[in-house]
């Protein structure tokens, strides 16, 4: 009986060995988290910190060697905050794919498995983002002013982005794991 | 195709930097407008949104009000409507008397608050964390249009800058691409109010001769034809006057507590004002 029920079960095999239900609920999450990341941020009235897990997810996937799949994933995502927020449409997909290229290109010299690295990336991440903002409103003649951004909540949010970046690594493994063991 | 995704060269992660470059550069001069793309994906994920901010909204509602301070609660809500009335009510008093007193009598203040309201639900907040702007749940099936003033009881909240079917987003005076014309209601002195993001706002090119102090209430001029006159904008929080400069450096508390903004007014004005590209 039970090797019936495993022979059915045969069809999700290459699925899983490729990861797609991890990599479904990695975009799903992403999603949600971009779209409800402003009212999240509101209700908890921390307006001021810029909230953004994006990154981790990122640099997660560069990190198991799925650059390409970071990228695809960071397009769409810079697309959806870009259409929820009232920046130029473009403006954070070109954001996150740059970062995304350029450490995809660095990728060799960096070691993704020491997690005091990856720390130090997800802050790197967050930082340029916001530089590569202000540079590309700054270049682009797009008829809006780039955004105040203050040194002191700055500052806070990497801390705490990259602090949160460890516990997210090893839940995102689990998951990630977990799946592969269910083969 | 098959060879594409498994062997991923290289310039394929250019495509996205050269299409996301291209989006960019089609948005030049198109302002903060959704185009029809945007407004389906709008259109698709509003709903979660709406539902998320229900959820919680309704979930904290249940919590502060009925386990908590069942009738204190209602009490004090039923109060602070009541003075935010009173509040704009006398804003539009004072306006009257000093209009009345400079023998103005081309002012017509009465036009300017008879304009019909429509009461809207606030959906979704800014997900940047870098722009100020709420998406609302009303849209061009409810006649709104691009640039239509949104208030609420404390006073001006920001303007309709894109709409779709069913939803509309609006930029917050806080937002640093708002500038709005205003006037110190003590002294007529003119100035713009242009938002800092969370830092509030500034009233910038107050001239020096300017009679402003702290505490002075910041209205809307009624230029610009976007907002109607003497709205609240809010209060002079402090001034300085730096020699070298031209004009006083003037920082102000906005009247609306976007902290707690659920509900929101857009104004409708005598027709739809056409979006003016920067």
């Amino acid at each position: 009986m039970s090797r019936h029920w495993s022979g059915d079960r045969d069809y999700l095999k290459p699925w899983r060995g490729r990861h797609v239900f991890f990599y479904s609920l990695t975009w799903l999450a992403c999603g949600a988290f971009v779209l409800l990341r402003g009212s999240i941020t509101h209700l908890f009235g921390i307006e001021w910190f810029d909230i953004d897990f994006i990154p981790v997810f990122l640099i997660y996937l560069i990190a198991k060697d799925q650059g390409f799949k970071a990228i695809c994933l960071a397009f769409p995502m810079g697309l959806l905050a870009d259409i929820s927020s009232s920046c130029p449409l473009g403006l954070f997909a070109f954001t996150y794919s740059a970062i995304i290229l350029g450490m995809n290109n660095w990728r060799q010299f960096l070691d993704f498995a020491n997690i005091k690295t990856v720390v130090l990336l997800v802050a790197v991440f967050l930082v340029a983002k916001w530089c590569l903002v202000l540079v590309a409103m700054s270049v682009f003649p797009l008829g809006q002013s780039p955004p105040s951004i203050r040194f002191m909540s700055m500052a806070v949010s990497v801390l705490i982005t990259s602090l949160i970046t460890p516990l997210m690594f090893y839940v995102l493994d689990l998951v990630r794991g977990r799946e592969h063991r269910d083969i | 195709m098959t060879i594409f995704f498994e062997h991923k060269p290289k310039w394929a992660y250019y495509i996205f930097i050269l299409l996301s470059l291209i989006l960019l550069s089609l948005s030049i001069g198109k302002g903060q407008a959704w185009n029809p793309a945007e407004k389906i994906a709008v259109q698709i994920t509003a709903p979660f949104q709406k539902l998320f901010t229900g959820t919680i909204t309704t979930a904290r509602d249940i919590w502060s009000s009925y386990f908590s301070l069942v009738e204190t609660q209602q009490e004090n809500n039923l109060l602070r409507k009541r003075i935010d009335l009173l509040t704009l009510e006398n804003s539009k008093y004072q306006e009257l008397l000093l209009a009345n007193r400079r023998l103005h009598t081309l002012l017509n203040f009465q036009q300017n608050t008879d304009e019909p309201l429509l009461p809207a639900r606030v959906i979704g907040w800014d997900s940047s964390g870098l722009f100020k702007s709420i998406t609302i749940d009303k849209g061009e099936h409810d006649g709104l249009a691009i640039n239509m003033p949104v208030v609420n009881a404390e006073g001006v909240v920001g303007r309709v800058v894109s709409v779709c079917p069913g939803y509309s987003q609006v930029l917050l005076i806080t937002d640093q691409n708002s500038v709005v014309d205003g006037l110190v209601q003590r002294s007529r002195g003119r100035g713009m109010l242009r938002g800092r993001g969370s830092s509030g706002c500034y009233f910038d090119y107050v001239v020096k001769t300017c009679e402003i102090e702290a505490g002075d209430t910041i209205v809307t001029s009624g230029m610009g034809g976007v907002f109607p006159k003497g709205l609240y904008l809010g209060t002079v929080a402090n001034i300085r006057d730096v020699r070298s400069k031209l004009f006083k450096d003037v920082r102000v508390v906005p009247a609306v507590d976007f902290s707690k903004l659920e509900e929101v007014l857009i104004v409708f004005r005598s027709g739809p004002i056409p979006l003016k590209k920067p």
